[in-house]
């Protein structure tokens, strides 16, 4: 195989209008909601008002009167019907069951109790509202902090605490580091809990085929082939007795990584009625019950000298997980990945507890547990330099890794792939004219007006090597990362393309066709890549998914490697049939492959592929028939160097956004006045993607800084349950941004890209550190991530106290 | 409950059906009409996915009976197009890149025309302002508002 090169960057690199888009703008895409199943039956699911609460009695007498009812399923019988969902924890912890339906008792308000499949989805409505459970209500389980103590009820008895997983992870000399520190800022921290909430809610159909004993589900599941392990174990079949499909999806964030749970509760309700079931998850199931993003507590401390110069960071972060751990604790093992954001200090210690509560779990949403480590580290850096009277900017400058240092192994093993932090950050600062808007803030304050403005970094991992499972569970047998894709060229010419992602919005169609086109010198119209995923079409590896920021990386890796496999092959079949040219000496260009020294004689790509699939006497004797490569690559990831320490990611993308607010100190209401965000993502494959994907991060993480937030009451009931309360903000709440860039090509993969879109965070850390420099005067520094008028009023109303 | 028959005109055609008086306007356009480009988010007339003209206004099928829509004029996502050109407004979202997952797209391209007829010129503050009821997670709104913008420079 010849290194993974692009023979040429005619299309890679440009922006390339989307390809979906043509379908999408006309109401022609199709989502798992519009996919029309023969004979489809709706499944209903009745879900737990109560946080905690023991399951007496399932009575469905009323509900089999009512037209239309077809079976049902409880959570009782769920445990004779399938496996618990194998995890990644410790023993006793790994004691701790989880199923598709709540087994005994619900441990979260919207967990499934019970399941009804009727004939149409008004019926299923209607019949989950007759399904009459008795619950016996237990204490549940809220404060993370009290759920640790033994006074506390449990949220799985099966197991002696709620503290459920814990890692203490050491590096360098912390003692030493805060004993000769000149400074020690210290404080508590809360990063709260919110979700990216996708436009499109979950939904499966599932369907299965008893002659075969084989099921195919439908679903818009970011990664069924990642989760395809959950479902076969819970389900306790073979791995080819499941076909899954995904057809486009309306947006995934993460959120929808871990919806197995639906894929397998589908696939029981599918082989009870004996026909196909759909579920349509309802926005207030989605919000109750999907899945939430990390929530965590902090108690932490920084050392910093008088010029700046951080020396070390001590934290103890406590992890709201919800009932049960479903992707976690990868979330809080993340800080790894990126625990010292792009400085370059050796000592460090942290302190993870993963705590079950009676919520809804948590798990992956945009930059999962990575904007919460950055969200520590930059707050304190611009604690500790107020208290310094230091320009936040230059201790950054001073702190920041230099690029003629990369690559830079981080004390927890993160290689850094090349950058320049200081560059990116002096450029947002000229952008925002930093000197401009310090002296437009004297001015300001004079006639009582507090301006603030902030500088942050954020950065992200990706992909993910999945050997970090070793950090949980030494006995788990994963390292590395794959994707797998196909190229073919048809025997009529045409140019085709599949790989194992399912993509959410990121235009993979537009991408595969600019990689395959430079690769076998054709326009990207020329190639016609699978829309969606299919398990009986697209090649898959058992990492696949749109997860991760992921694609720039193994989907590109995938499928440049399948083109060049079909691009090497058409040369030697070129070579033959041009009279054994040598192969050096040919060229591919529009479609054609012709001598370098005489272009007039050539072939055409058509001519080459009707020939290795049709006209098979013309070809080479040590030929293989046909025009079509399969490929799966595999970034050049390691074993973790030790239990503490390893490069999780292969590529450390980066941004930082600088803000400027102003604080209405009567109201605490925050406005942005600008936002500035400059990113470094290496090469831009396409850089209109690239450039969506960054305001979809900005989108996302400046709404959670100042509207959404998933709000729970003392008794476990979440509050904000709808768009009513949940409030996902529209486009009069954002003000317009500034995008730019510093292109410094990533180190570690031989096109330069790094996976963007995640954002780090630092759209959303900026808004904590422009509104405390705004409130400088009244000496507040925000400690949370989610700052809406009542904080803002608490901390000045503490603060002049 | 008895079933009622409603008949609407849909992108000029019309449809017939038999339904329950409680069937949602927007599940009449999906399930009876095969209409599947208007879409449902929230259930609540806050995201305006499955927005919809009505006589020329946007309005919310979600939170709209389909009996309460007898003998309307609606307009879908389908019905934008025509003879496979794609309308400027289209054109330009594709231009601009102001869609990503597509989902809020049908609704927020109908929004922006509701408010083009209205206001053929409208600022980048009004233009935020006429799709405050139509929610995208994907794209943090600006590129849908150069879209728009660009469409009415177009128009």
């Amino acid at each position: 195989m010849t290194k993974l090169v692009f023979p040429q960057e005619k299309w890679i690199g440009t922006k390339v209008k989307r390809k979906e888009d043509l379908r999408l703008l006309r109401g022609k895409g199709q989502y798992t909601d519009d996919i029309q199943v023969p004979g489809v039956l709706y499944a209903g699911l009745v879900r737990s008002p109560y946080a905690h609460a023991r399951i007496k009695k399932i009575d469905f007498e009323k509900v089999l009167g009512i037209p239309g009812v077809v079976c049902t399923l409880t959570g009782q019988e769920i445990t004779a019907l399938t496996n618990p969902v194998p995890k990644n924890l410790y023993e006793p912890y790994n004691k701790i069951e989880d199923y598709c339906m709540a087994v005994g008792k619900s441990r979260y308000v919207g967990e499934v109790v019970a399941a009804v499949v009727t004939e149409n989805k008004y019926q299923a409505e209607d019949a989950v509202e007759l399904v009459e459970v008795e619950y016996e209500p237990l204490d549940p389980v809220v404060d993370p902090e009290k759920a640790m103590q033994s006074s506390s009820s449990l949220v799985h008895e099966n197991v002696p605490s709620n503290l459920v997983w814990e890692g203490k992870y050491d590096y360098g000399d912390v003692n030493g580091a805060f004993a000769e520190a000149d400074i020690v800022v210290k404080d508590q921290f809360y990063f709260h809990r919110f979700t990216s909430a996708p436009l499109e809610n979950s939904v499966v159909i599932a369907d299965y085929d008893e002659q075969r004993e084989s099921f195919t589900i439908w679903s818009n599941n970011q990664r069924p082939m990642f989760n395809h392990r959950f479902v076969t174990t819970a389900l306790g079949i073979e791995g080819e007795k499941i076909r899954y499909v995904t057809p486009d999806i309306g947006g995934g964030f993460g959120i929808k990584n871990d919806s197995y749970l639906y894929l397998i509760l589908l696939a029981l309700l599918a082989r009870r009625a004996g026909r196909p079931v759909k579920w349509v998850e309802t926005r207030s199931e989605h919000m109750a019950s999907s899945l939430h993003g990390n929530e965590v507590f902090y108690d932490a401390e920084l050392a910093m000298q008088k010029d700046g110069t951080i020396t070390g960071l001590k934290a103890r972060a406590v992890h709201d997980e919800g009932a049960y751990m479903r992707r976690e604790p990868i979330g809080a093992i993340n800080f790894i990945r990126h625990a010292t954001v792009g400085y370059n200090f050796k000592n460090l210690t942290m302190d993870i507890r993963c705590v079950a509560t009676n919520k809804c779990p948590v798990g992956p949403n945009r930059s999962y547990g990575k904007m919460q480590q950055c969200f520590l580290v930059e707050r304190l850096i611009d604690i500790a330099a107020r208290r310094l009277k230091l320009d936040p900017v230059e201790v950054r400058l001073k702190n920041f890794v230099k690029s003629e240092q990369m690559p830079y192994e981080t004390p927890t093993g993160m290689i850094l792939d090349g950058g320049d932090y200081g560059a990116v950050l002096q450029k947002a600062v000229e952008l925002i004219d930093y000197p401009k808007v310090r002296a437009e803030q004297v001015e300001a304050r004079k006639f009582g007006r507090y301006i603030g403005v902030g500088f942050v970094m954020g950065m992200d991992g990706c992909p993910v090597n999945s050997s970090i499972q070793r950090m949980m569970n030494p006995k788990a047998q994963a390292s590395g990362d794959a994707e797998a894709a196909w190229v073919k060229i048809n025997p009529d010419g045409q140019i085709v393309a599949a790989v194992g992602s399912s993509p959410q919005g990121q235009g993979h169609e537009t991408i595969v066709s600019q990689i395959v086109a430079d690769t076998l010198g054709v326009h990207p119209d020329d190639v016609y890549a699978v829309p969606g995923f299919d398990s009986t079409v697209n090649p898959s590896a058992p990492q696949s998914g749109t997860y991760a920021s992921r694609f720039a990386i193994v989907g590109v890796g995938a499928v440049l490697g399948a083109a060049l496999k079909v691009r090497e092959k058409a040369l030697q079949i070129a070579s033959h049939l041009l009279g054994d040219a040598l192969i050096d000496q040919l060229e591919l260009e529009d479609g054609r492959v012709f001598l370098k020294d005489a272009p007039d004689r050539g072939v055409s790509l058509e001519d080459i592929a009707r020939t290795a699939w049709v006209d098979l006497a013309k070809l080479p004797d040590d030929i293989e028939a046909g025009l079509f490569a399969h490929f799966v690559y595999r970034p050049d990831f390691k074993l973790p160097v030790d239990k503490q320490r390893g490069n999780f990611s292969l590529t450390y993308s980066y941004s930082v956004t600088g803000a400027v607010v102003e604080v209405d100190v009567e109201t605490g209401k925050v406005k942005i006045l600008r936002l500035v965000v400059v990113d470094d993502a290496g090469k831009r494959l396409n850089p209109l993607i690239v450039e969506g994907q960054i305001h979809g991060a900005i989108g996302h993480q400046l709404g959670a800084a100042l509207y959404e937030r998933l709000l729970y009451d003392d008794e476990g009931q979440l509050i904000t349950s709808t768009f009513k309360d949940y409030a996902a903000p529209s486009a009069a709440d954002f003000p317009t941004f500034e995008v730019d860039y510093v292109d410094n090509p990533s180190l570690a993969t031989p096109w330069g890209a790094r996976g963007a879109g995640e954002g780090g965070g630092s759209p959303l850390i900026v808004v904590s550190s422009a509104v405390s420099d705004a409130l400088a005067p009244f000496d507040v520094e925000i400690k949370s991530s989610y700052i809406d008028p009542e904080y803002v009023l608490k901390k000045l109303v503490e603060a002049t106290d | 409950m008895g079933k009622q028959k409603v008949t609407l005109t849909i992108n000029g055609d019309q449809h017939q059906g038999e339904v329950e008086p409680r069937m949602l306007l927007v599940d009449f356009l999906r399930e009876v009409a095969g209409l599947k480009g208007t879409h449902v988010g929230c259930d609540t007339s806050n995201c305006g996915a499955c927005t919809v003209l009505m006589g020329g206004r946007s309005i919310k099928s979600c939170t709209y009976l389909a009996v309460s829509a007898d003998s309307k004029e609606i307009v879908t996502i389908e019905g934008l197009s025509r003879n496979g050109e794609l309308h400027p407004i289209q054109e330009a979202f594709w231009e601009n890149h102001g869609l990503q997952c597509g989902y809020c797209t049908p609704g927020m391209i109908l929004s922006a025309a509701h408010l083009l007829a209205k206001n053929p010129n409208p600022t980048d503050a009004q233009i935020r302002i006429g799709i405050a009821g139509n929610v995208c997670r994907c794209t943090g709104y600006q590129n849908i508002v150069n879209s728009i913008q660009k469409a009415a420079e177009t128009q």
